[in-house]
């Protein structure tokens, strides 16, 4: 049964069909009735009364993956586990409507672990982390400073932006202080930081520190301030 | 870059939230005709959109992946899936019963659903995405993952049914009359 609007009306049976009911007015009436049923259901159907506060429901659902909730279980579990949890990449080849330069790609990153957002890997073992990444085809011959090298890890997750692969390592501080490394090849960006002197910037509620250190660059965020990222480069 | 920014406006979570979740319960309802369960369906297929609707490279798929995630997991939930007969349009043509336009407006929705209820398994899903309208014929092929011509005969036999449900219905509360 054709439904204007609906259904594709150059589709040859719905022609034939509509070319058959302009010769039959028996079919024609026939045609009528059944659309007028079909249409008097279908507000039926419409009607069917959805529950209030069901949409909010549902984006309060999404929330729990975020980062304060999904990521913090406990780190024994994590250090247990050392296993992909979920393949989910927050791919960001959906969402490029922005220019590719390296302050686009700055404020991405740090959008990403202020938003919805989940790990791939839940471990506290930064060797793990690092062997993921490489399995993974994600940058991984990154440099820890020593004192990033003391937090254990809470895991890490594989970024597209762009085409070019990011790694992200979360390193666990506690509450709601982790660091954010997101380590890139220096070739993605068409304007990297230029050397291995941290450059600082606020992107919203993060503040980033930004360096190259051969080819690779990298974005430090955390919730923290200035302060405490620098005791840390 | 275009197809690019088309995809981040129609994947972006709380604007698929909004555009889709009031037909999706409403289409988990027209299959469950509970609140908990229809509520719990489209819960869980957004939350199977957040883990993988990435792995969708086509924007103007989301629609359809949405209900077909749906129906999915009403399946998944019932834990059968059974193979059912094809039956040709032709066969069935002649078997829709004379149910008025005004016969149906004097029912309401919950009426309806349960009419649904009653018809066969096999032809509910169809018959859902039919009278919401959201979808073309080869959408809910697509959906249901059955040709077309299943689709086409599927919603013609449910039709019969659920029309030939609501008919009985109707004779019977006339034959009973008023209550009291």
């Amino acid at each position: 049964m054709y439904r204007p609007g609906v259904d594709d009306a150059n589709d040859p049976l719905v022609v034939e069909a509509r070319a058959q009911s302009r010769r039959d007015p028996d079919l024609a009436r026939w045609f009528e009735q059944q659309r007028a049923i079909d249409a008097a259901l279908g507000r039926k159907f419409k009607q069917i009364r959805v529950p209030e506060g069901l949409e909010q429901e549902i984006l309060a659902e999404r929330k729990i993956v975020r980062p304060s909730i999904w990521w913090r279980r406990p780190v024994l579990l994590a250090a247990a586990a050392a296993a992909v949890v979920l393949a989910v990449v927050a791919d960001y080849r959906w969402r490029q409507p922005e220019p590719q330069n390296f302050a686009s790609y700055r404020q991405t990153m740090s959008r990403l672990v202020s938003g919805d957002y989940k790990m791939m890997l839940e471990t506290n073992d930064l060797n793990a982390v690092r062997q993921f990444l490489a399995a993974n085809h994600s940058p991984s011959d990154y440099v820890l400073t020593p004192e990033m090298q003391k937090l254990p890890a809470e895991g890490c997750a594989l970024i597209n932006w762009h085409g070019r692969p990011v790694s992200l390592v979360c390193l666990d501080r506690g509450a709601d202080n982790d660091l954010f490394l997101f380590v890139v090849n220096r070739s993605a960006l068409p304007d990297p930081p230029a050397d291995s002197t941290p450059q600082f910037a606020r992107v919203g509620q993060m503040t980033t520190a930004s360096w190259s250190i051969g080819d690779t660059s990298y974005v430090l965020a955390s919730k923290s301030g200035e302060d405490a990222l620098r005791r840390f480069l | 870059m275009a197809a690019d920014a088309d995809m981040d406006s129609s994947t972006d979570f709380e604007g698929l939230v909004s555009r889709y979740y009031r037909p999706l319960y409403q289409f988990a309802f027209s299959l469950t005709r509970g609140e908990s369960e229809a509520r719990d369906l489209t819960q869980q297929t957004f939350l199977v959109w957040g883990t993988k609707g990435h792995q969708l490279r086509d924007a103007s798929k989301v629609k359809t992946w949405l209900f077909s995630t749906l129906h999915h997991e009403f399946l998944k939930s019932r834990r059968r899936q059974t193979r059912f007969p094809h039956y040709e349009l032709e066969q069935v043509s002649d078997e829709l019963p004379v149910v008025s336009p005004a016969m149906v407006d004097q029912m309401d929705a919950v009426t309806v659903v349960e009419a649904l209820g009653r018809v066969d398994d096999v032809y509910r899903a169809p018959l859902a995405l039919f009278y919401l309208e959201e979808h073309s014929y080869k959408e809910i092929a697509e959906i249901l993952e059955v040709p077309i011509g299943t689709v086409e005969s599927r919603i013609a036999r449910g039709k019969a049914q659920l029309q030939k449900i609501l008919l009985n219905k109707t004779t019977d509360t006339k034959e009973r009359g008023p209550r009291g």
